[in-house]
């Protein structure tokens, strides 16, 4: 009787153990991809605004001088903005402009990267 | 009397008792009244998983969407009380958005001939909030689309965590190809 109260123990733990942890695994992947909407949707917000700025305020300095909004703040831990602006001249004038945002889902893990791209065009008739 | 031949008793065992049967059966129970509320609770947890990935997904098109939809404006207005986002485009053509039975529905409409109807489904509480009552070409709209986190106790936003969405948009956008 001993014997079967232990088989039946170690099936019990066994299986506690291994749903409990499908079930932390399923809670932290839908964690993660919704800090990645969150980012998704920070960062294209951040590139209307930045992008919609005057062909001469497009700078990388200018990136750096972005504000994170709140929600980026509260939902995503340790969040870092950053990027660059390059300019291109072929096929016509033009500059690129890439925003990156990082975070870390948790203690210990690599930076998430979000990079997002998008080119401006200037009117011919601006001055540089 | 009956004499048994050796090698039966040899082979013989003793038997279960009853005590030993109902201590099996009692863990047996124990055991499958465990799985089964583990299973449900997977099953619970797959069921909003499924809901809340699928109402993010809708909640991304319908961003994506406003905001397309408000590069091609040349105006917008928001009716906050009625819930109702009103987007002119060139060509008389308008858009409409507003929460009809628990979706967002979008109808475009060009003059009085036809109307096009996009639904956007699977939110029970989403609202929207815009931060002007309207904008005009060059303008920036923000508006924020979330569910009611307010009346939600712990235990539901655990189960079914916040939706909260914001788009950004410069109405006319497309218009504005070349920057000056």
């Amino acid at each position: 009787m001993i014997f079967e109260l232990v088989v039946s123990s170690v099936l019990l733990a066994t299986l506690l153990v291994t749903i409990s942890q499908v079930l932390v695994l399923l809670h932290r992947q839908t964690r993660l991809a919704d800090r990645r909407f969150v980012a998704q949707q920070v960062l294209e917000n951040l590139m209307e605004e930045f992008s919609g700025r005057l062909w001469n305020e497009l700078s990388t300095a200018a990136i750096l001088e972005l504000t994170l909004p709140e929600e980026a703040q509260a939902k995503l831990p340790r969040v870092a903005l950053g990027g660059e602006v390059v300019d291109e001249t072929d096929p016509t004038a033009a500059k690129r402009i890439s925003l990156r945002l990082t975070w870390q889902d948790f203690p210990g893990a690599d930076q998430e990267p979000l990079v997002l791209t998008t080119w401006v065009f200037r009117k011919p008739d601006t001055t540089p | 009397m009956i004499h048994r031949p050796l090698y039966l008793h040899k082979l013989a065992r003793p038997g279960t008792s009853l005590v030993e049967m109902l201590v099996i059966i009692s863990i047996s129970t124990v055991i499958t009244g465990v799985v089964i509320v583990a299973m449900a609770a997977m099953f619970r947890y797959d069921r909003n998983t499924s809901q809340h990935v699928a109402m993010r997904g809708e909640l991304g098109r319908l961003a994506a969407t406003v905001r397309n939809d408000l590069h091609q404006a040349i105006s917008c207005q928001w009716d906050a009380p009625r819930q109702v986002l009103k987007i002119l485009q060139p060509l008389e053509q308008s858009i409409e958005y507003r929460l009809l039975q628990g979706r967002w529905v979008r109808t475009a409409t060009r003059g009085d001939a036809a109307a096009v109807t996009t639904a956007y489904g699977l939110f029970d509480s989403l609202q929207c909030e815009c931060e002007t009552s309207g904008a005009r070409l060059n303008e920036i709209v923000r508006i924020r689309f979330h569910t009611n986190s307010a009346d939600a106790t712990e235990e539901s936003s655990r189960a079914n965590p916040p939706l909260d969405c914001r788009v950004v948009a410069i109405v006319g956008r497309d218009h504005l190809l070349l920057h000056q």
